[in-house]
């Protein structure tokens, strides 16, 4: 599974390699006066890339390194699953305001993590740190250190 | 008068309840913001602006100086206790330092941060002292070619820090180089290399992308390893485990040499910046080391000597400040700013019209270290209980702090996003044996590199001869050479 992945990631990468030097080219490997335009860098560096994910690539198939890991199946549903939440509610922050989306991410992620395991007893604790974590967290970047704060809808 | 005598009467100056009490409230709000991910030293100096420049004189500088070097001290606890680099000169503490707090040695680790920060800036303040003006004509001599020369050598590095595979280094190297491009051209002005994406049209922050790549990608690591279950042994320090070890400094003493005085000439250099310093100073304690493939794994040289080069770049960058009147840092720019509003000018004439004022504000910089040092000191045993923490409670916890702190860099919810984004591409780094500071390396040194190249360019009429024809860019340029060919042979001699 890791080898498919890392094969994948090398595709990627020379990809991601490929769009900056197609970038590159439109913004002019040179400008109208002659002097070095915008896509030079990004020219030089995109074929730079290009040539080592290739390399990354056809290693990944001939398995030149062992990469012993493996991912396990329950753990990569775990983090989906973090991803997928803390995602969402970051999507969601101007409608909830960051006390609101701090305090749901805080609380979430800890029920993802001990997924499983939870009971009445970790839910009050995680819910307990999520308030005071967050109220901590509030009251030294906006109170104290006058960061301003993302209002919400419920006028926090 | 010579400047020791100076310094001594300055010492003396600032050993007042006013200066004493600035240095106190500078240092302490340093500490705090440097903890604080995402707020990095210019944050910090900034917020504090107002309330220095209203204590007027070399208290108000004091007061501003001490954020900034309590800041490059705090930026190293989160990154020990949680993986988090509290600032972006703090990124290689990560490696070594995080490694150590999750074996159950955050005290250690955080006790030599204390010890190498302190000698880091004690002889970056020797250097403040008594070759500021020589160096600062020295540092003159650095043009644009002599800039992308040192940058070209700060990127050789990348095969030290490679790991194993070498080609992946390069790759990552390449997308932090392209990571670096996002955004506003630095000369022509457009934006390049968005995807499209309108939020990436200033560009990728660079604390942002630290953030996710080092701390979501720690939590995601730790959480899905197979062999970790979130409350492992290994990871409950004992008390003893907690605290400092003096031992550690000596053992140490030569990494910390050699991190602070590349801290020094690095710092001098206008626009190169600690975080520059930091890896420099890691790639060459990695390269001499009899333990370098300890390195990345824990070892404690591997946090003295990017801790050392923190410190005492952070004093050195003052020297082009005070001397010539050029900030080299955006902190150092707030520092001028500082500086102004309290009606002093800095440049050549400021040691010569104001010579009491820069010497009791050199004497505060003294102080204000000392002090460092004992608070620190003192709160290593509590910081370090962190990691006393439960691992299931601990990082829900850092997730609320990376929401906060990424979030105040630019008061944007995409930020947010972004970190969490290269949590996960930090995540598959690991698993797929990518090295993650080469990445970092090319995303803070590409920016320069591109603007030292394309300036050269442009003042040579396009012609490559500009950078062989300066002596020191040549020389640079050799020694980067050497370096890539030599490290090169060397990675493939060994298999």
């Amino acid at each position: 599974m890791l080898k498919k992945i890392d094969f994948g990631f090398a595709i990627a990468t020379i990809m991601l390699g490929a769009y900056v030097v197609l970038e590159g080219f439109s913004y002019g490997f040179t400008a109208a006066d002659g002097q070095p335009g915008s896509g030079l860098f990004p020219i030089i560096i995109g074929s730079f890339l290009i040539f080592f994910g290739a390399i990354n690539m056809v290693r990944s198939r001939i398995d030149y390194l062992s990469m012993k890991e493996e991912f396990s199946l329950l753990v990569t549903k775990r983090m989906l699953v973090i991803l997928l939440i803390n995602g969402l509610i970051i999507g969601l922050m101007g409608f909830l305001g960051i006390i609101v989306s701090t305090f749901l991410s805080i609380m979430l992620t800890g029920l993802a993590i001990a997924w499983g395991e939870i009971d009445k007893r970790f839910v009050i604790k995680v819910t307990i740190v999520s308030i005071v974590t967050t109220l901590v967290l509030h009251v030294l970047f906006v109170k104290v250190l006058k960061i301003q704060a993302l209002v919400g809808v419920f006028g926090i | 008068m010579d400047s020791f005598e100076l310094l001594l009467g300055g010492i003396q100056s600032a050993l007042t309840i006013k200066v004493l009490t600035a240095t106190l409230i500078g240092v302490l709000v340093g500490l705090v913001i440097g903890v604080l991910p995402g707020l990095g030293p210019s944050a910090g100096v900034a917020i504090l602006l107002p309330f220095a420049v209203s204590l007027g004189g070399s208290a108000a500088i004091a007061a501003l100086a001490g954020v900034y070097y309590g800041a490059m001290y705090g930026g190293a606890v989160t990154s020990i206790l949680l993986g988090i680099p509290g600032d972006a000169p703090s990124i290689m503490t990560v490696l070594d330092g995080h490694a150590m707090a999750k074996r159950g040695e955050a005290g250690r680790a955080l006790g030599i941060t204390v010890f190498a920060s302190f000698t880091g800036g004690l002889i970056g303040l020797l250097f403040l002292t008594f070759l500021a003006p020589f160096i600062s004509k020295w540092a003159l001599h650095f043009g644009t070619a002599e800039m992308a020369s040192l940058m070209l050598l700060s990127l050789s590095f990348v095969a030290v820090l490679s790991g194993r595979n070498i080609t992946k280094g390069f790759a990552a190297l390449c997308i932090g180089l392209i990571l670096g491009m996002v955004g506003l051209d630095p000369i022509a002005g457009p934006s390049r290399i968005n995807f499209g994406i309108y939020g990436l049209i200033d560009g990728l922050d660079f604390a942002v992308v630290a953030i996710g790549l080092f701390g979501f990608s720690e939590i995601f690591n730790t959480m899905l390893d197979k062999n970790s279950d979130l409350e492992s042994p290994d990871m409950r320090p004992t008390f003893k485990s907690l605290m400092p070890r003096l031992s550690d400094f000596m053992a140490t003493k030569w990494s910390q040499l050699s991190g602070s005085v590349i801290g020094c000439f690095v710092g001098i250099l206008p626009g190169v910046g600690a975080t520059t310093a930091t890896i420099m100073a890691y790639a060459a304690a990695k390269k001499f080391s009899k333990n370098s493939q300890e390195f990345g794994k824990g070892s404690i040289d591997g946090v003295a000597s990017p801790e050392a080069a923190n410190n005492s770049s952070s004093y050195s960058s003052m020297i082009p400040l005070f001397t010539l009147g050029i900030p080299g840092s955006a902190t150092t720019a707030v520092i001028l700013g500082g500086l102004l509003m309290i009606g002093l000018q800095p440049g050549p004439m400021l040691f010569i019209n104001n010579p009491d004022f820069v010497w009791t504000v050199f004497g505060s910089f003294y102080i204000g270290n000392l002090m460092l040092v004992f608070i620190t000191i003192l709160a290593i045993p509590a910081l370090a209980s962190i990691m006393l923490v439960k691992m299931r409670i601990l990082y829900p916890i850092i997730f609320g702090i990376i929401i906060y702190g990424v979030y105040s860099i630019n008061l944007s919810p995409f930020d947010i996003g972004v970190a969490l984004f290269f949590g996960l591409i930090g995540y598959l780094f690991m698993k797929l044996e990518y090295p993650m500071v080469p990445l970092i390396l090319g995303m803070v040194l590409g920016p320069m590199l591109e603007r030292g190249i394309r300036r050269t360019l442009i003042a040579s009429d396009g012609s490559f001869a500009a950078f062989f024809d300066r002596p020191i860019s040549l020389t640079l340029l050799i020694i980067t050479a050497v370096m890539i060919i030599a490290q090169v042979f060397l990675k493939y001699r060994k298999r």
